[in-house]
Parts: C-alpha cells; structure tokens; sequence
C-alpha cells in the first residue's frame, strides 16, 4: 500500500538549549490504515501530528503527506485534521464556523452546505444555535472532529479526539474510524486511551522521549493473554511516580 | 476567494463585539454634541458677538469641522488599536489558529484576509462618522464635500498604518505590550512630521538668528528631515487649507506654511510603508509555530 503520510528520520527542538522534542523518528501510514501513535506525557507525538498538518517544521528529516510537503497548502487539501483541545473564532456559530472552513477548502457553496449538514449532525451539532464562546469543552471537540470532515479527507489526524467526549461520542469516533478505513481513508490516531487504539487500530507506535521505542501491528506488539495498556505500562513502569505511599503520609 | 473567505468572517466577527459600537456611538455623539453646541451658540448669542459673513461662516466650520475631528480620528484610532491587538493574537492565543493553518491556505492569504478586514471596518467606521460630521457642517450651511470625504478616507488610512505597526508586534509579543510599542511608534512619528513641518517654516519665514543658533537649528533640520524619511507619514487632506482659505484675516490664511497638504509623494511613502508593514506582518506569521 502507498503511504499517504511519512515521516523520515525527523528532529524537532523548540529552541537551541531545549532537549529534542522528537529525534530521528521514522514511521509511515497507508490508505486505509490506522495508526496509533502512543507514548507518555510529553513523549513527542502532537509534534509528529504538528509536522504531519504543515503547523511547525522539522529540523532535520522530512514529512510528507501525498508526497508533498505537508507546508504546501495544496498539499493539505485532502487532509482532516482534529486537534487536541481545539478553538474556533469564538463569536461564530458552528455552522459558520464549517462554512468558513469549507470555503478555505475551495468547497462551492453547495457542497458546503450539504457537508456543515453532515458533519453537525454526525457530531451531534446540527441545529446548535449558539455562538462558539458558549459551547462546552466536548461541544467544542465534536465541532473539531466536524471541521475535520468538511474535506473528506483522504488523511485524517486526530490528536486525542475522544478526550473531552461522552461515552456515546466515543463510540461514535470509533465507530466512525472502522468507517473510514474501509473508505479508505488513513487515519492516524494519538490517543492515551488504550483500549480504544487496540480495538481499532491496525498498526502502533510507541514513543518515549522523541524516540521510537516500538512499532508493528497491534498483533506484533501485544502477546496472547496481555493487552496494550500492560505492554505500555511494562515499558514505561520505571518512569511512572511512585505507586503508593502518598495518602499514607497523610495520617488518620 | 480565500482571502475574501477569511475577510468576510473576520468581519463578522468583528460586528457581533459590543466594543466596536460603542466606539462608533462615542465618536457619534461627541459630532452630534458639536452640531447642538454650534445652533445653540448660534441662537443664543446675543446681538453682534457671533461674527456675521463669511468670517461667521468660518468660525462654525472651523468648530464644527475641529471638534468632529477630533471625535473621528480619536475614535477611530481606538477602534485601530482595540482591533489589531486582537485581529490575530487572540486566533493565535486561543488556537483557533491551528484548525485554520491546517486547511489548505497559505499564511500570505491569512494575512491578507484579515488585514482586508481590518481596512474595512476601518473604513465604515470612519465614513459612518464621517456622514454625521457631514450632516453637521451641512445644518451649518454645507460645503466642502470633496474635502471632507478625502479627510475621513486619510483617517481610517492612517490609523491602517498605525494597526500595521501593531499586527506583526502582536504576533510575537503580547497583546498589550504590542499595543503600547505601536502607540509610540506612531506618536513619535507624527512628532517627526510635526517638527520638520515647523522647522521649514521657520526657515521659510528667514526670521535672523545668530550664528550659532542657526548652526544649530540647521543641524536639528537635516536630522529631522533624515528621520522625516524613515518613519511613516501621516496623510493630512486639504480641509484646513480650504476652510482657512475663506477667512478675510491674514493669519489665518490659507497659504500659511503650517498648514500641511499630503501630495501624492506622501501617499505612495504611505503605501509604501503599508507594503512593508503587510511584509513584516506575513513574515512573522509564517515564522510563527502554532
């Protein structure tokens, strides 16, 4: 299979004396394919998704998306993009807010339209009246997985996307993931939530400190009788706070 | 279409803040009270204290046309500086940025959308409180339309330029302190065309000074007009020249050299400085990580 997004031994640093925020990754996606990406705290992965969407630059190494340079705007046309703790011009409502992103998509008026319907309606936004400013935090993830969609992208990214969501919205961006493989669409997934990476995606990558620490499939990864939460954990166990003892020492 | 995309819904956005109408509704009424002062000065004045003739009608134009200037450009220019300190920093500071750079849209588009959209808020603003002072000058016995349009099109041009000097800072900077640079920028600058303005006059004029004055005097000229060519120009329309031009006593004449006019000189240097400015802004959003 083509990979529709690459990246190739890439370094990210945030300023000369800052430690690498990703240093020498190298990993790809397939149509139709999820890839999870995983990895603690501060272990490099909205960095890779930043590189993969065109918003920050590497250092060293190359990205691409569709072959392109993910920094080329025509590049980025077939890609859906959902980020983490997303914002929207906060006195737009959220169906202006999908025609406005349409239009930057060079989506005419019809299609545009007949999207903002789709998409509201699949994140549970259609007939929503009121002014971004006024939306809740999952309000504001749903209509940042709508605005993802107005593309129908070929490549969709989405940075902790069921973060902020109910259980039902959870269901439905899995559900909407298996979906869109079979469409398919890449979908490369960062998430903490485990369980959810392990019930769909096809491929994972788990990095730690800017470093690619493991990468196959799910199958490859996780041994019988053992899920990907304990394969992580065993990895990173040296590394997590102390377990216990902390309410111990605050006395009766 | 993407630049006018972006300019179309900054604009709207714009429109639904409370702050630009209540700026607008302060310049209005601060015309408004202008109008009223003036028919009630003219009413009340007693027998032969308010001037008759045309030197009547230059005293009520010259008030009329002052204090509702004063409310335009002074409105206008908050309205400039409310603006631009949150045009771009708060899509920045909120992260709606993100969604928007990850579509297919350059940062040049981006730029010039929202600057796009800054002009033209702009611009209503000054003409929305251009038609009151207009209305007011016209209760006064009307003239000089083509002047005053010109007047209130150099308004909401010079505070472009002041919003030009605060976009790229904010971009990098913080809001406030975006702000405050960009004030100063400007003030100085219109301190420098004030001095050089003044200083030509006073060289003009040949009034003697002593040796040493004059070495002096003419150093501070050559830096002044040095300096004159590095900042950017404030554009100043015919109104004054026009309005003064009518009055029969001889210091208030329309020819007095401290009454400055902006050729075409002045406004392509203003374009200029536009262009850089507008440069300075792309280059900074395309250097910024979001």
């Amino acid at each position: 299979m083509s990979a529709v997004a690459q990246v190739q031994d890439v370094r990210k640093r945030y300023g000369s004396r800052q430690p690498w925020a990703v240093d020498g990754v190298s990993l790809s996606v397939a149509a139709g394919e999820a890839f999870g990406l995983l990895g603690p705290n501060g272990a490099g992965k909205t960095s890779i998704v930043k590189m993969l969407a065109g918003l920050t630059t590497p250092i060293e190494g190359s990205v691409r998306i569709f072959g392109a340079d993910p920094l080329e705007p025509g590049a980025r046309a077939r890609l859906g993009y959902a980020p983490e703790e997303p914002d929207f011009p906060k006195f737009l409502r959220g169906d202006e807010v999908l025609d406005y992103f349409g239009r930057l998509c060079g989506l005419d008026a019809g299609e545009r339209a007949g999207r903002a319907v789709e998409a509201l309606g699949w994140a549970g936004l259609g007939g929503e009246r009121r002014q971004v400013r006024q939306y809740s935090k999952g309000m504001k993830q749903r209509l940042g997985l709508a605005q993802a969609l107005i593309t129908h992208p070929q490549l969709l990214i989405l940075d902790e996307p069921t973060s902020d969501l109910d259980p039902l919205g959870r269901r439905a961006v899995r559900d909407l993931i298996v979906e869109l493989k079979q469409h398919g669409t890449a979908v490369l997934l960062n998430s903490h939530l485990l369980s959810e990476v392990e019930m769909v995606c096809d491929r994972v990558a788990i990095i730690n400190r800017g470093k690619l620490v493991r990468e196959g499939t799910v199958h490859e990864l996780v041994p019988a009788g053992k899920t990907l939460e304990d394969v992580f954990i065993e990895l990173f166990e040296g590394d997590r706070p102390t377990p216990g003892g902390f309410v111990g020492g605050w006395g009766e | 279409m993407k630049v006018l995309a972006i300019a179309l819904y900054t604009v709207r956005e714009l429109a639904r803040r409370k702050l630009l109408y209540f700026l607008i509704g302060g310049g209005a009424l601060l015309v408004i009270l202008a109008g009223i002062g003036l028919v009630l000065l003219r009413a009340n004045a007693p027998e032969g204290t308010v001037p008759v003739g045309d030197y009547s009608g230059f005293v009520l134009i010259t008030m009329t046309t002052g204090i509702s200037f004063f409310g335009v450009s002074f409105f206008t220019w908050i309205a400039a500086v409310a603006i631009s300190v949150t045009l771009i920093n708060h899509d920045l500071e909120s992260g709606s940025v993100v969604s928007i750079f990850s579509k297919p849209v350059s940062r040049l588009e981006y730029a010039a959308g929202k600057v796009l959209a800054a002009a033209a808020t702009l611009l209503v603003t000054s003409t929305v409180l251009g038609v009151g002072t207009w209305i007011v000058v016209l209760s006064q016995g009307g003239g000089h339309e083509a002047p005053l349009a010109k007047t209130f099109v150099l308004i909401a041009a010079n505070q472009l330029t002041q919003m030009l000097i605060i976009l790229p800072l904010s971009v990098r900077l913080n809001n406030i302190v975006a702000a405050i640079i960009g004030v100063v920028v400007v003030q100085l600058a219109k301190l420098v065309g004030t001095a050089h303005l003044l200083m030509h006059a006073i060289q003009d004029v040949g009034t003697p000074i002593s040796s040493t004055v004059s070495d002096g005097f003419r150093l501070a000229t050559r830096v002044v007009d040095v300096l004159y060519w590095l900042v950017p120009r404030y554009l100043e329309s015919d109104l004054q020249k026009e309005v003064y031009s009518q009055s029969s006593d001889a210091a208030f004449s329309g020819s007095s050299p401290l009454i400055n006019v902006s050729d075409w000189t002045d406004v392509a240097f203003w374009a200029a400085w536009i262009a850089l400015l507008f440069a300075l802004l792309f280059l900074a959003l395309r250097s910024r990580e979001v």
